[in-house]
């Protein structure tokens, strides 16, 4: 490496390697420069391989390395033991512009990044909108998710996109979404491009209209018997229920049988709803 | 592309493929074989080929036998169990037909027995290439109390009409065009599938057909009602063994393999509930629904032929077909084949 001044450089690219995805608290450290950045030349350019948006009066320019050593100082110089799946993605675009051969990078073995379907699901990542990649940034998703989410049509990115914004979904709520939006894809009116509830709960519902509905008048008739809880433990495969009360005194015992007594009918409506449901 | 492993090179299947002028290559393993659905391996490997259909206790079972000679299927359904259950794709075929023709004789002496080669494979996508009809008829046709059946999404019955069948079944899944073309990938059409059983049942084979899995979607009703009514117009009701009729059922993680696979599917279009083996299946009363329609459809046209279900609750069978056939012994009591028995 050898120190030279911003003067004895023409022009500095500071875009190609910027694959630094951060939030703002994450980059503070990044862009806090206690040295002149490092720059690699290859065919006349220049590229800035750290402090990415930063211009200095001087740089260290490194000698006698390929893209490779480039690529491995700017990964180890920001730290390679905690990047996240977008930075991935873009380390990945990053070394497939410069036809480096990815086998190679043992940085993505090590996040679990193997075979063909994986790397497609990562290079794709690069496309999706900024608050998809924010929020995929800050979160930790299999590829099996990831890869349902690179496949959706252009309209339900959008919903997802708004999704997030509305809801900041949990991980496993984010992962739900994401499932039914590929499963019912087709159902999906494709002028929906933002996040509208009662519409994709609309669709959603088709996927078992039968259960819901029994499952929504099993509910009335159970919230008619206060104090007891009435459940069927095997998806309605058999029609045993389960009935479950607490009591702490005799007295408690007595006036929840009693309870029980008062509204037996309640049972039998239960038994009638699900004769109807074809469940006894 | 067929491989042979060098251990199998004595076995049957290197004089079929010579006289055939067939293009096969030696292998020392089956690392050197890709793993795809276009390859064939043969090999020598042991196994323990003929046993008793895997089932629980929770739902009933009819005590079938499968011989397991193939493993893996050049179809590629969405639906299909094999996807999760074997760790390859490529159809692994076992060479030592010695030990299977004598699995197969010593199940016969030990009682009566409906036995088929449909579970890892299907019985007859490759019987142009490795001729298994032409092995197991005629074992088949020597043994009076075993039933075997050659269970196919194909048209590929040709080689059958080269043998004059004693107990011998063809049978064909069948659903309707619109599930066959979108989840049923590389099989045989509805119509090439029902037109091979007319020709098979004018031959004199006895035919059986199987609603398995059914596939609730939007047009469920007219799209299975079609199917009813070619099978009626095509098909004697004199020739028909039996009839299955069970719901789509799958074990937890097929269809997060289906939506890594498919970019659509069928499948993805209902919820699922895990049931008393730990399988998911429709919530019952969809399963009701689609069952009591497909017999009832069934009953219009063939009210004889004898119709069962496939791993479905006693309660199902009580509502839908009147009595609980119970357990294995007892459930396979009521096939046609073993009535001449009693």
């Amino acid at each position: 490496m050898k120190l030279i001044t911003a003067e004895q450089i023409p022009n500095i690219d500071r875009a190609t390697f910027s694959w630094l995805f951060r939030n703002k608290q994450g980059n503070k450290g990044a862009y806090h420069t206690t040295y002149p950045p490092a720059l690699w030349e290859e065919n006349g350019i220049y590229y800035q391989l750290n402090y990415f948006s930063h211009c200095a009066d001087e740089y260290f320019l490194m000698e006698n390395c390929d893209f490779s050593d480039a690529l491995s100082f700017s990964i180890d110089f920001n730290g390679s033991g905690n990047l996240n799946i977008i930075e991935l993605s873009n380390l990945l675009y990053l070394a497939e512009n410069f036809v480096y051969d990815i086998s190679d990078f043992v940085l993505f073995e090590k996040y679990g990044v193997a075979g063909d379907r994986k790397i497609r699901t990562l290079r794709s990542l690069k496309d999706l909108p900024k608050v998809i990649k924010e929020y995929l940034a800050v979160k930790n998703f299999s590829f099996k998710t990831l890869n349902l989410l690179i496949r959706l049509p252009d309209n339900l990115i959008g919903v997802v996109e708004s999704y997030i914004v509305t809801e900041n979904p949990s991980v496993s709520d984010f992962k739900k979404m994401v499932t039914k939006l590929f499963d019912m894809k087709e159902g999906i009116p494709q002028d929906l491009r933002t996040y509208d509830k009662n519409e994709l709960e609309k669709v959603f519902l088709s996927k078992n209209v039968i259960q819901k509905n029994f499952l929504s008048e099993l509910k009335y008739l159970t919230g008619q018997m206060k104090h007891v809880e009435i459940k069927n433990l095997d998806n309605f495969e058999t029609d045993t229920l389960d009935l479950t009360f607490r009591i702490n005194s005799p007295e408690d015992f007595e006036n929840i049988l009693s309870q029980i007594f008062k509204k037996k009918e309640v049972i039998k409506d239960i038994y009638s709803l699900m004769e109807k449901y074809d469940l006894h | 592309m067929i491989y042979i492993d060098k251990s199998a090179r004595e076995s049957r299947f290197v004089d079929i493929f010579e006289n055939d002028g067939r293009t096969f290559t030696f292998v020392n393993s089956r690392e050197e074989v890709e793993d795809s659905k276009n390859n064939i391996y043969i090999t020598s490997g042991y196994n323990t080929f003929v046993h008793r259909c895997p089932a629980t206790t929770s739902y009933r079972c009819c005590n079938y036998y499968v011989v397991d000679l193939v493993e893996g299927c050049p179809f590629d359904c969405t639906y299909c169990i094999l996807q999760e259950y074997l760790n390859h794709n490529l159809v692994k075929v076992h060479s030592d037909l010695k030990r299977v023709k004598e699995e197969i004789i010593s199940l016969s002496k030990k009682g009566v027995f409906r036995l088929g080669t449909g579970e890892l494979s299907d019985s007859l996508a490759y019987d142009h290439i490795l001729k298994l009809s032409d092995f197991f008829i005629p074992i088949i046709n020597n043994l009076e109390n075993i039933q075997f059946e050659f269970k196919t999404k194909s048209a590929n019955v040709g080689r059958l009409f080269n043998h004059n069948p004693e107990n011998i079944i063809v049978s064909w899944s069948l659903n309707p065009k619109e599930i066959v073309a979108a989840e049923e990938h590389y099989t045989a059409g509805l119509d090439e599938r029902i037109d091979a059983a007319a020709n098979c049942a004018e031959y004199g084979y006895k035919v059986g057909f199987h609603f398995d899995p059914l596939i609730y979607y939007n047009n469920f009703e007219t799209g299975y009602e079609a199917v009813i009514e070619k099978l009626f117009e095509k098909i004697p009701e004199q020739s028909v063994e039996y009839i299955s009729i069970s719901t789509f059922r799958f074990i937890p993680g097929l269809l997060d393999t289906v939506r890594e696979k498919f970019e659509s599917s069928q499948l993805l279009k209902s919820d699922y509930v895990k049931t008393l083996d730990g399988k998911m299946r429709y919530f019952k009363s969809l399963r009701h629904y689609m069952l009591r329609y497909v017999v009832s459809r069934i009953r219009e046209y063939w009210p004889q032929v004898f119709l069962y279900f496939c791993m479905e609750h006693e309660s199902v069978w009580k509502n839908l077909l009147g009595y609980d056939p119970g357990e294995r012994e007892s459930f396979e009591k009521n096939f046609p084949f073993y009535r001449k028995f009693l």
